[in-house]
């Protein structure tokens, strides 16, 4: 081998290693004019293109838009090119998939920047047409090691070319099933807000019923069963409103719910109930629905009661609410007061009764200890843990 | 003195003959129950109420912010609105309408009845 054909070939292995480099680090919208450059470095030409082929087929020239469109003045200038609109020498080039050297001025459209000479090579991968690139203008001719020098650039890039184009369509099929999902997410949350809303409605619906048969009840005992039951069904109607309202349709904050249903308790409550004050010491808990309707059930019997029957004759007094997040992550509700205790007519009602049958029952749904005494006034404590649900 | 007249503003019927029920028995006469905006701006304009309960999301065009704000304007009646949404959202939307009250669901009439009560019965409903 001679010594010029050594630099020769040391030369071009230089040349495809910066080329190599550039389609590894530089991002796309710089990567086609990066190459370009080179290539136009390495044939020492003044004008080129350096372009891929899109999936309708068209040839795309992203390495145009400095250097030719500086000096190009054709009005409809367009780095994209449909396969109907080939022509000329590069279209040949594209359709036949041959390189073609010419040395002699070729026709050009008005306002098209002067072709003098040039090389145009297809870029083929695996017999597939992926792009093209062309040198032009170069001060002396054009000859056969030119053509060879682009073919062989030509033939380096195309691999690496098609893996990047490959990749490209595969990010673009990513980003656009990724839209589709958050748009079916967004739809699904959409339809749980609206479903909650609905499940809020009907209890509505299901209270004014109630309050409205209650009318034509006389026995004040059916009266007072009835208020029950819509205490009960109010309780359950705050927590949907409670999940309604979340930024997370699947997490209830008990805590605010815990104070709502404490506060609407008392309401409930005002005209019979003398000079009786509410305490809550609440923390930041957030549980999942089948949780908050027993939490939420569990707590309206047990304020209920007492403000039922620890204070009676207009007595004063205090009821606590607590919801606390033990460190051992078990969650404790606790409702006290320091009423009159089991003494007296509460006795009766407060060890038996509907009301605290249902908070043993949801207590054990919620699979938690319950600890109820009564030795001065009411001491109520349910513990759990959330995530046994 | 006679009974001050509420106008109710409620597409869920049940709903609606409920409320009409408990108003009475607060003291006050329903002389209509509506379920949309546009029907309760020719009610009130027909019947002059005291006051109007409206919910906030009712049939119709216009909601019931809008048609509190509508009927405020041209009869100069107030509204005490009824809401299944967060009241905190409410409160700035309906702010010019200056709402006697909003009230969420499920109602705590007790708390309604002390709001309609200290504004129908000492007569101030009309004052803007």
């Amino acid at each position: 081998m001679t010594e010029s054909a050594l630099s020769g070939s040391e030369r071009k292995l230089a040349i495809y290693n910066r080329i190599a480099d550039v389609f590894l680090t530089v991002p796309d919208e710089e990567m086609y004019e990066r190459v370009l450059d080179i290539v136009l470095e390495a044939l020492d030409s003044r004008h080129g293109v350096f372009g891929y082929i899109d999936q309708g087929g068209s040839l795309v020239c992203p390495s145009m838009t400095r250097e030719i469109f500086a000096q190009c003045r054709m009005s409809d200038a367009d780095i994209v090119f449909p396969a109907d609109s080939w022509s000329g020498i590069w279209g040949e080039s594209l359709t036949t998939k041959r390189a073609i050297l010419s040395n002699s001025s070729g026709k050009v459209p008005e306002g098209h920047i002067a072709i003098a000479r040039c090389v145009f090579v297809p870029i083929v991968d695996r017999e597939e047409l992926i792009g093209l690139l062309a040198v032009a203008n170069r001060e002396s001719d054009y000859g056969d090691a030119d053509r060879a020098m682009l073919e062989s650039i030509a033939r380096r890039i195309g691999p690496i070319l098609n893996a990047r184009l490959v990749r490209d369509i595969k990010e673009q099929e990513r980003l656009s099933a990724e839209a589709a999902l958050q748009r079916a997410l967004g739809e699904k949350d959409a339809l749980l807000k609206e479903l909650h809303h609905r499940v809020k409605n009907n209890m509505a619906v299901i209270l004014s019923m109630i309050s409205l048969q209650s009318e034509d009840v006389v026995h004040q005992e059916t009266v007072d069963g009835m208020k029950k039951i819509q205490g009960r069904i109010r309780a359950m109607a705050f927590a949907h409103d409670q999940l309604y309202r979340s930024e997370d349709f699947r997490r209830v904050d008990l805590g605010d719910y815990t104070r709502r249903l404490s506060d609407s308790l008392f309401q409930t409550y005002s005209d019979r109930i003398g000079k009786v004050d509410l305490g809550t010491r609440i923390s930041d808990v957030a549980v999942t629905i089948d949780v908050a309707i027993p939490c939420g059930l569990i707590l309206n019997e047990l304020i209920g009661n007492s403000l039922e029957h620890a204070f009676p004759d207009g007595a004063r007094g205090e009821i606590v609410v607590a919801l606390e997040l033990r460190e051992d992550g078990r969650i404790e509700l606790a409702v006290t007061d320091n009423g009159v205790g089991l003494q007296g007519d509460a006795g009766t009602d407060r060890g038996g009764g509907l009301g605290l049958q249902l908070v043993e029952l949801l207590a054990k749904q919620l699979g938690a200890d319950l600890e109820m005494r009564w030795d001065h006034g009411a001491d109520v404590r349910v513990r759990f843990s959330p995530e046994d649900q | 003195m006679t009974r001050p007249t509420i106008l109710v503003v409620e597409d869920e019927f049940i709903v609606a003959f409920e409320l009409k029920v408990a108003l009475e028995g607060m003291g006050f006469t329903v002389c209509g129950m509506v379920s949309s905006g546009e029907d309760a701006i020719d009610c009130v304009e027909r019947e002059k109420p005291d006051c109007v309960l409206m919910d906030v999301s009712i049939r119709g065009e216009m909601d019931g912010i809008e048609a509190a704000r509508h009927i405020r304007a041209r009869f100069g009646t107030r509204t005490a609105f009824i809401s299944g949404y967060p009241v905190e959202e409410l409160m700035e939307r309906a702010a010019d309408v200056r709402p006697i009250g909003i009230f969420v669901k499920p109602l705590e009439y007790r708390e309604l009845e002390i709001a309609l009560g200290t504004v129908l019965l000492s007569g101030d409903a009309d004052l803007n």
